[in-house]
């Protein structure tokens, strides 16, 4: 019995996702409440950056001595200029105080000097998806439950975004073509086989597009990627890989339609996949797929490294004993009838269930 | 335990590593602890799991099928003691799954206390990512930079501060000013999200720095890491972070609780595991060992020079989730030249970043599996960078101490199609000097049965001595130079049944003379006046007996340090004819 990963790649699914606050805040919204994607549902306030002030320094004086001198006290709220010490009496008036570089609040006073933390802004957070807030965690966050498509990516960059898809190829070995990008991609999500070049990259940046959603892309584009300002998400991974055709052909179903990406991708503790929702009209909610699958012959799955990294195919036997791969080394194997390259073995390691 | 553990005769000990999750059984066999069979599974720590025992009840089930036994009841439990022809009479359990302790680093001279610290805290999974000193080092933070401490403490949240620094009597001044800066940073930080401040510096000041620190945050007084220069007392500082990694990681991990409850003791990391198997090797026979293993998310070195124990973990250096860091730290350039074709950077760059992605995948083809191996390479020689300033001089400068043994752990040794592969990345990584056993994890005992002694010593004991290692066979590496071709040393071979060989060995090449396991020879080696073997001045000849293995005898006349060709094309053909020599 072996439990292969899984990624999603899944039409019409229901979609559950928690929206929670970085810190304890406000829910903005109730139970049943019908959200869309730039809506705020939450809010918190963000603490400001902390400064150190040292006040002995400023006023030229012995870091015991400074108690004395001081005219605020931890916790007070101070506007920027404000004195926040001073000699008193007569040397007061020779001498400068010491004041606020920033409005704000004194979180503390140590060995002459001053810890403040810049005045907090506030964090909204939106909806990010178009669906129906399920479940309030009061000064938490929100579940929020849309009906729709869901595709997972691999890789991720860049944060969220929500836009209409727009596929800029005509299949998915094509990669993404910088003379491609034009004014009509102007607030969309652009689709492609693959990015090529950083010069693709900065006329999406041009074309002020909301983000990219592409197959693979080489690693040594990595640093330039991570500097774009939009999302970017990878379906399969790093090199000159197309799009699998599930997942390129479900995009292009769904061209025109408003879509959401999550690029945040975390694969150890806390594990976050990228990912692109697409919200569905559907007059049912469609059941949740139960959980984890024992890979059984006849399962479509995705072989996630080479030299087949990224076909799809069909589990057609699974031998029993281990067997030989090119390699040399033997392994515990599936037979795969890929889409291309027709019946081959796979390591079950190297193989995910695509749902 | 004395009278608990002759009562157990079988064992399951079980290994949850961050990539794959394997079962052991272990059974008394006509009056010996043998082992008896292994199995293993993805582990499960991400979802849809999010449960470190999904992956052992996986392997469990692949155990029993394999032998036929009964291991888990109606519940999914393990069944404690063995009963009836179900279950085991122990548990034990080790993990290196956990994520490592962040750590930020603040003392005052590099050389002297932070040194100090660092190799203390080498020993433990954690990773310091940010340091605070008086030196004005690239990367560290200055002492009196209040703002800067401030801000790493802040980006960083680390889950501990180690504070050292003075020697005891000594500096007081810089010690208390970065307690100050480290106390204010606390009391800006969340309540939840406060380091554990870790002191381990000058004696004298505890109350003081108790003073400082207050209530900001929790703070845990150890004696000095460095109580004077001529003396370096790593163990209470390491024993402390040991503590803080149990029960900030190790018991945070999902299911944790479950396999703590089924193990008869408590759950070891498996570097300590590993540790105790191969502090045991050498005390056993009072040799130099040197353990390596690479594993998904961490590399380890534990190696016993001359009565030293020492250990390091780096646990930013992985063949997994952590392989993508490793070109931090080398450039890929690095990698290529243990590769016997040619490849565009690139495709290794895009190679690494795939596996960090999915660190479970395996390689399915020669070049993915070299390329893998080039990267191990790599990895062990980075850990081994840490710990060779600790090891005793060396005869050789620049080079490892004599190992009498040296052990390799870790997928990408064990799981290779042809041992002359593991062999050549020991060889090629730890570039041994003189006269050397290399052995394999052959079974994935050798942490375990660390454990094990933990309930059995005598299981551990029979276990080490009878299956853990795989022996690989002897290597003999002289040490000097000539030119390529020229004779480096004669030797010759006395088979046990009176036949003898004698060969001239080239310098530069790699050769290799079958000696079936549990054969012994005695090795007559007559090095030319350029080249010792290990005996420390050359042209000195000596007699040996070896061991075989499955390779055989090995001698590694390439030279040390290995003289790598500046042509990548040239280094190429050599990395090809040295992985022939082996037979690959």
């Amino acid at each position: 019995m072996y439990y292969p990963t899984e990624t999603r790649i899944t039409p019409l699914t229901t979609i559950r996702r928690e929206r929670l606050l970085p810190s304890r805040g406000q829910v903005l919204v109730r139970p049943g409440e019908v959200v869309g994607p730039n809506d705020v549902v939450a809010r918190c306030p963000l603490p400001g950056q902390v400064l150190v002030v040292d006040v002995a320094r400023a006023l030229g004086v012995r870091r015991e001595r400074v108690a004395r001198f001081l005219r605020k006290n931890a916790g007070d709220p101070v506007q920027a200029d404000e004195l926040l010490a001073a000699p008193r009496g007569v040397w007061g008036r020779f001498r400068r105080g010491c004041r606020a570089p920033v409005d704000g609040r004194i979180v503390a006073i140590r060995n002459g000097l001053v810890l403040m933390e810049a005045a907090a802004t506030t964090l909204e957070l939106t909806a990010h998806t178009r669906g129906q807030v399920t479940n309030v965690m009061p000064n938490l966050g929100v579940v929020i439950s849309t009906v729709g498509a869901l595709i997972q990516g691999v890789w991720g960059t860049g944060g969220e975004a929500e836009g209409v898809l727009k596929v800029l190829v005509d299949n998915p070995q094509k990669p993404l073509r910088a003379k491609a990008i034009d004014v009509s991609c102007h607030g969309t999500l652009v689709v492609g086989g693959r990015i090529l070049d950083k010069q693709t990259l900065e006329q999406a940046v041009e074309a002020k597009v909301r983000g990219i959603i592409v197959g693979s892309v080489n690693a040594d584009l990595l640093p330039v990627l991570r500097a774009m300002p939009f999302p970017i998400l990878i379906t399969e991974g790093f090199g000159a890989l197309p799009m699998s055709t599930p997942a390129f052909s479900l995009l292009q179903a769904n061209l025109g339609r408003e879509a959401m990406i999550s690029a945040g991708t975390q694969t150890r503790w806390d594990v976050r996949r990228p990912e692109v929702i697409i919200p569905l009209r559907s007059e049912e909610l469609p059941p949740e797929k139960p959980g984890p699958l024992a890979l059984e012959i006849g399962m479509w799955v995705r072989v996630i490294r080479g030299p087949h990294l990224g076909a799809v195919g069909s589990v057609t036997d699974l031998p029993a004993r281990p067997q030989a791969v090119e390699s040399g080394c033997r392994l515990p194997v599936a037979e795969v009838e890929l889409e291309k390259a027709g019946k081959v073995l796979v390591p079950l390691a190297n193989l995910e269930l695509i749902r | 335990m004395t009278q608990d553990y002759a009562t157990i005769e079988s064992i399951l000990a079980i290994e949850c590593g961050s990539t794959i999750t394997q079962v052991l059984l272990i059974d008394r066999v006509e009056g010996e602890y043998r082992f008896i069979a292994r199995a293993e599974a993805p582990s499960t720590l991400a979802p849809p799991w999010n449960d470190v025992t999904a992956a052992v009840r996986q392997a469990i089930e692949q155990l029993a099928d394999v032998t036929g036994w009964r291991f888990l009841d109606p519940q999914g439990r393990i069944i404690q003691p063995e009963y009836q022809e179900a279950g085991v009479d122990a548990v034990v359990a080790l993990t290196s799954a956990g994520e490592p302790l962040h750590l930020v680093l603040s003392g005052i001279i590099h050389d002297v206390s932070l040194v100090s610290a660092h190799r203390a805290l080498s020993g433990t999974y954690a990773v310091v990512e940010g340091v605070i000193s008086l030196d004005r080092r690239e990367g560290h933070i200055s002492n009196s930079d209040i703002e800067g401490q401030l801000r790493l403490i802040q980006e960083i949240r680390p889950d501990a501060v180690v504070l050292v620094g003075g020697l005891d009597g000594g500096a007081r001044g810089p010690v208390l000013q970065s307690a100050e800066a480290v106390a204010l940073a606390c009391s800006v930080l969340p309540e939840k999200s406060r380091p554990t401040i870790l002191y381990a510096g000058n004696a004298d000041l505890r109350t003081e720095i108790a003073q400082i620190i207050g209530a900001e945050a929790e703070l845990r007084a150890v004696d000095n890491v460095r109580p004077s220069m001529e003396i370096e007392n790593p163990g209470p500082l390491q024993a402390e972070v040991e503590e803080l990694y149990l029960r900030h990681k190790m018991e945070r991990l999902p299911g944790f609780g479950t396999l703590a409850d089924w193990s008869r003791v408590q759950v070891l990391p498996t570097a300590k595991a590993f540790a105790y198997t191969i502090r045991y090797l050498a005390e056993l026979d009072g040799i130099n060992v040197l353990g390596v293993d690479v594993g998904g998310t961490s590399a380890t070195v534990a190696s016993m020079v001359d009565g030293g124990f020492d250990l390091a973990i780096r646990s930013d250096l992985g063949l997994g989730y952590n392989i993508a860091h490793l070109l931090d730290h080398v450039p890929v350039e690095s990698v290529l030249r243990w590769l016997p074709f040619e490849i565009e950077p690139v495709e290794v760059q895009n190679l690494v970043h795939n596996k960090a992605l999915r660190p479970h995948t395996l390689p399915q083809t020669r070049q993915d599996l070299l390329i893998e191996q080039a990267l191990a390479r790599e990895i062990v020689r980075l850990t081994l960078a840490d710990v060779a300033p600790r090891w005793p001089a060396s005869l050789y400068p620049g080079l490892p101490p004599r190992f009498h043994l040296i052990v390799g752990r870790g997928g990408v040794l064990g799981h290779v199609p042809n041992y002359g592969q593991a062999a050549l990345m020991l060889l090629d990584a730890v570039q041994p000097v003189g006269v050397s056993g290399l052995a394999l994890d052959r079974t994935g005992l050798l942490a375990p049965a660390g454990a094990v002694a933990t309930v059995n010593p005598v299981a551990a004991a029979q276990l080490v001595a009878r299956d853990a290692l795989l022996n690989l066979g002897t290597v003999v590496a002289p040490l000097g130079t000539a030119r390529e071709g020229e004779v480096a040393l004669t030797f010759k071979i006395k088979y046990e049944d009176g036949r003898s060989l004698e060969v001239e060995v080239p310098f530069g090449s790699l050769e290799v003379i079958p000696l079936p396991a549990r054969q012994v020879a005695t090795l007559e080696l007559r090095p030319t006046r350029r080249f010792d073997v290990g005996l420390g001045r050359k042209g000195l000849a000596g007699t040996t007996e070896v061991e075989g293995g499955i390779i055989g005898i090995m001698i590694d006349a390439r030279g040390r340090p290995l003289p790598l060709a500046e042509d990548p094309a040239e280094q190429r053909e050599k990395m090809q004819r040295w992985l022939w020599d082996m037979g690959t």
